[in-house]
């Protein structure tokens, strides 16, 4: 009986935690199905008079452009940074040198910064290389402030792959590349997922420096897309929501498709130490 | 020693491959333009992106089109009331050395300081010369964008900024005939509102846009001499004048709705405009709202009238466009310039917009009557910039910060006074 | 016309330092290929270059810019001392971000780490439909906290949202001001984040406890330890490192806190204003880069002590 209880307890807590996370997307939804003129804040929760697609389709007119900015920003920014972090943890992990420990050291500390910090040398320099304002300006910067993470998520996975393995091969007479490709490579996929959808989500999410970087609302990622809607004068709250939702369904599916890669891979421990 | 070569040899390693990227794509960019009209794209800044003021930018838009068809207007409309998130990303851009074509701006000290003394416009004597602006512009106008006898921007309209706009049925509704002509009289019409269980007066936490409001209440009780020295230096801002205006600010909010601290600007427009309990019966704001009310179709019970104390002041604010050294295709921007110059540009946009034309050729039965009310009261009243016009955008920012810091945190009129003449001082105000 | 010469001089710049550098690599490099280990070394170098000018060197920039006298829109690098600092320091504003700042944190790291522990705890219950949960409860962790505010402003809209919900279920006299609250409206926003990165302190606690082996928990168990106990005895400390790494990103979260104000705005008296945002209007809305520098130099200082102890454990593995 008690048993019982506690279980239905538990079932309870979680059903309520379910609702606290799905309620701001039910909103979201609810919101953009309505026409701006149904929108009261004294009826947020009363549904829809009938389905109109109409705010969704005019959010989208709105940032389809954006959109496509950001899987052209995100895309090849998570791929290029995870296989740079996982060159990176090899080496540190299989190919120390001295001071290499120290190097890990400093690029680990770069992990945390806040963004204000190197705001404004960042827009210099990028100036310098011809990158500011371009697309590719962004997916350098990302990639960069990148490494501190994924080098520290593949070095420690590498770390824990025996270094006979690696020794074994250099006998067999593979190269640098030829025991990452061989050895490595096959053996990383739970911490590419890790690492690469952690990555995406975070360049896909990304506001400041996408704000700062790339001064054009039409060059922009959605993020900035999704604040330039809440800036008209009076908010078209549907539109806005409307918008963060659909900047929100790469993000989720990737989740829903990986998620369950991710999850290995934490439980690895590749992340949470 | 072989420690130190490794290092030099990765730096010049990784230098290679982050130079090999601009070295492909530099000599593109570097294109000569065709040698007949302008032609490519024209990156354009301005923080018109909602109602009314974005059908405005699309009729000018369209003139351009007409013009220069091959040009492409790139529309970088980045809205936000007062262009709070556009002249951020502007600011981002200059840093870049990256300036768009020309960009939106107020007319006045604000372009002078913070664009033409840091040497990022380029003087457009040329073109007003060309086009006989010198001729067609008012010279109040023509004074207020030049900088050394060289004027730098070319204003597109004229917004009327002290407007009173009250709901006639709501003060019907409370007995009183009259809209308020005097502080004193709104607080005894304030007073029956209440009575009536009607707030007598629209507000919200603004941020840093409550320098709009502090402009309102600013002009109430200063005489147009001692509000311009205020900005040149010739008065200081710890002239008692400076907390009457808050002091007064604050006893006004007093009458606001209850909620007032926890609403948008936008839902009180909203409200204003709609009838709901807390509809306020007087909002004091840009004739910018006249667009809104026209597009909300609430002209029945909306009047408009002279704010308290206003009588005989048409302060002002105009939107104007500007030429920035490095603009990358400046034949286009200079095109886009002309357009904003022309009667049939100027005719397209502000009847959309719900200004007037800087121009004094305007066609005047293209405009509804409140605006052909506004042309008349521009030719004849005293005609004074608001804030925005007449200090840097830093000192506004800063204004609005404390002033809306003092209304809905801490209250106190000496402490917020005291900031404003550090803001003054840090501001160069008089330097 | 200044302006475009510098633009030819920044070209020519380029292309010579690429010719250079095309020649080094070809006459350097190239016998070094065949060394692994060098192979390696080379490999890294382009990470430890752009590390080393985009971390090392930006910061030491900013803290430069941040001794300028740059306050207004002309560059101007000269020295001025600590005059942004001390303007910094007196600054109202300052004052109550810094404020901000401890609520902020406060609730966020609890929040996010109270319910990511309870959550994790509960799901490690051999729960049906864990993965169900399980995904929903990551699902936030997916989306930026630009949606994030912008969801949770219409909910938390004083005259909306959660507080019609109050009013329905019959409690008219609550009625929370949310983010506008002119003293608490931080607290409104910890909501916000927490909502967006609970679950994935839910996770990591999750990959934790699953990470503890069968046989303690049976060793506790036939030693008598109830449920309590073995959450006391066993998991909390076992679940140490987890905590350290929550506490770590919460922390740093809560520094960089900019993109929910950003979307909420300042609020009256500045209550949901941050560092984060200070910063940004200081230098691209007023031209204020020396003091915006010293802010953003002020948020650097404050993340090492969070990220230091990471660091140190991180080395202290590595020596193990």
């Amino acid at each position: 009986m008690q048993h019982l209880l506690t279980r239905s307890l538990k079932y309870a807590v979680l059903i309520a935690f379910t609702v606290y996370y799905i309620v701001p997307f039910y909103v979201m939804f609810l919101t953009g199905l309505k026409p701006l003129e149904n929108i009261s804040s004294f009826e947020m929760w009363q549904l829809p008079s009938s389905l109109d697609w109409g705010g969704f389709r005019e959010a989208w007119s709105h940032m389809d452009s954006n959109f496509w900015n950001s899987v052209r920003i995100t895309i090849p920014g998570a791929i290029v940074s995870t296989f740079l972090g996982s060159i990176n943890g090899y080496i540190f992990a299989k190919w120390g040198f001295r001071g290499s420990n120290a190097i890990l050291f400093l690029f680990v500390f770069g992990m945390f910064l806040p963004g204000q910090g190197i705001l404004i040398p960042l827009v210099w320099v990028l100036q310098f290389f011809g990158l500011y304002g371009k697309i590719a300006g962004l997916i350098t910067a990302y990639c960069i402030f990148g490494i501190p993470i994924t080098s520290l998520l593949f070095y420690r996975y590498y770390a824990s792959v025996p270094d006979e393995l690696v020794d074994a091969s250099k006998i067999d007479g593979c190269d640098f590349f030829g025991i990452y490709r061989r050895i490595l490579l096959p053996l990383s996929g739970p911490t590419f997922a890790v690492v690469g959808v952690w990555q995406f989500t975070r360049i896909w999410n990304e506001y400041l420096m996408a704000l700062v970087v790339l001064g054009n609302p039409a060059r922009a990622p959605v993020t900035v897309a999704i604040k330039n809607f809440s800036s008209m004068g009076v908010i078209p709250w549907n539109l806005q929501m409307a918008a963060a939702l659909i900047a929100s369904v790469p993000t989720i599916a990737v989740y829903l498709l990986l998620g369950k890669l991710f999850m290995r891979g934490l439980l690895e421990g590749s992340l949470s130490g | 020693m072989k420690c130190l070569s490794l290092v030099c040899l990765s730096i010049i390693f990784s230098l290679a491959l982050v130079a090999c990227q601009p070295l492909a794509t530099a000599p593109a960019a570097e294109m000569p333009a065709a040698a007949e009209g302008p032609t490519g794209t024209v990156e354009v800044f301005s923080w018109w992106s909602g109602g009314g003021e974005l059908e405005g930018l699309n009729a000018i838009i369209e003139v351009f089109n007409e013009r220069y068809p091959n040009l492409e207007f790139d529309n970088a409309a980045i809205g936000g009331g007062d262009g709070v998130n556009m002249k951020t990303v502007l600011e981002t851009r200059m840093l870049g050395g990256e300036p768009p074509d020309s960009f939106q701006v107020w007319a006045g000290e604000g372009v002078v300081q913070d664009h033409v003394i840091p040497g990022r416009m380029e003087g457009l004597d040329f073109l007003y010369s060309e086009e006989g602006l010198y001729d067609i512009f008012p010279q109040s106008a023509i004074d207020n964008v030049s900088y050394q006898g060289m004027p730098y921007v070319v204003p597109v309209n004229i917004h009327r900024q002290n407007v009173m706009w009250y709901r006639t049925d709501k003060l019907e509704a409370a007995g009183i005939a009259e809209p308020p002509k005097t502080w004193d009289e709104f607080f005894v019409v304030a007073e029956k509102l209440k009575e009536a269980g009607i707030p007598a007066i629209g507000g919200a936490s603004l941020g840093a846009l409550a320098f709009h409001t502090y402009n309102y209440f600013l002009n109430s009780v200063t005489d147009g001499e001692t509000y311009l020295g205020l900005f040149d230096g010739s008065v200081g801002w710890d002239t008692p004048e400076v907390a009457e205006a808050l002091e007064l600010y604050k006893r006004a909010m007093a009458y606001a709705s209850d909620d007032w601290l926890e609403v948008g600007w936008g839902d009180q427009t909203e409200r204003f405009v709609g009838d709901y309990d807390e509809t306020p019966a007087i909002i004091l704001m840009g004739d910018w709202f006249w667009g809104f009310i026209k597009s909300e179709e609430a002209e029945a019970n909306i009047s408009w009238a002279d704010i308290p104390d206003h009588q005989g002041k048409y302060v002002w604010v105009a939107d104007s466009f500007g030429l920035p050294k490095n603009a990358p295709n400046r034949e286009a921007a200079i095109a886009w310039l002309k357009v904003v110059a022309s009667k049939a540009g100027q005719d397209a946009f502000n009847p959309q917009k719900g200004s007037i034309p800087v121009r004094t050729d305007g066609d005047a039965t293209l405009y509804d009557d409140y605006l052909k009310e506004s042309m008349e009261a521009w030719r004849t009243l005293e005609l004074l910039p608001f804030i925005g016009g007449l200090s840097r955008q830093s000192f506004v920012t800063d204004l609005g910060n404390i002033v809306n810091n003092m209304l809905t945190g801490h209250g106190d009129v000496a402490r917020a006074q005291e900031e404003l003449m550090q803001a003054a001082q840090d501001a160069g105000i008089g330097e | 016309m200044k302006a475009a010469s510098h633009r030819t001089t920044l070209a020519t710049a380029r292309k010579v330092v690429g010719a250079i550098l095309v020649v080094a690599l070809a006459r350097w490099v190239s016998p070094w290929l065949r060394n692994d280990r060098k192979v390696a070394i080379l490999a890294l170098a382009p990470s430890i270059f752009a590390v080393a000018l985009f971390i090392y060197i930006f910061i030491g920039w900013t803290l430069y810019i941040s001794v300028s006298d740059w306050n207004r829109p002309v560059l101007d690098l000269t020295f001025a001392g600590l005059k942004n600092w001390r303007r910094l320091f007196t600054d109202p504003r300052f004052h109550i971000d810094l404020r901000n700042l401890v609520f902020f944190a406060a609730g966020y790291m609890t929040q996010c780490i109270v319910i990511g522990f309870v959550l994790a705890a509960l799901l490690n219950e051999k729960i049906k439909g864990e993965a169900f949960f399980r995904t929903v409860f990551l699902m936030p962790f997916a989306v930026s906290a630009v949606v994030s505010g912008t969801a949770w402003r219409w909910l938390q809209l004083p005259s909306s949202g959660i507080n019609l919900l109050i009013a329905k279920l019959g409690f008219e006299n609550i009625r929370p001001l949310w983010y506008m609250h002119p003293q608490y409206g931080m607290l409104a926003i910890t909501v916000m984040g927490a909502w967006q990165f609970s679950g994935f302190v839910m996770a990591l606690y999750l990959a934790g406890l699953r990470a503890i082996p069968d046989e303690l928990r049976e060793a506790a168990i036939i030693d008598g330890a109830g449920a309590l106990a073995l959450y006391r005895y066993v998991y909390i400390p076992m679940l140490k490192p987890v905590t350290f790494t929550a506490i770590v990103l919460t922390g740093a979260g809560s520094i960089g806190n900019f993109d929910i104000p950003s979307i909420i705005g300042t609020g009256p008296g500045f209550a949901t204003d941050s560092l984060g945002f200070y910063m940004f209007e200081q230098t691209f809305r007023s031209s204020r880069y020396g003091l915006g520098a010293a802010v953003g130099s002020l948020m650097l200082f404050l993340s090492i002590p969070v990220v230091l102890p990471y660091l140190i454990s991180v080395l202290r593995e590595e020596r193990e």
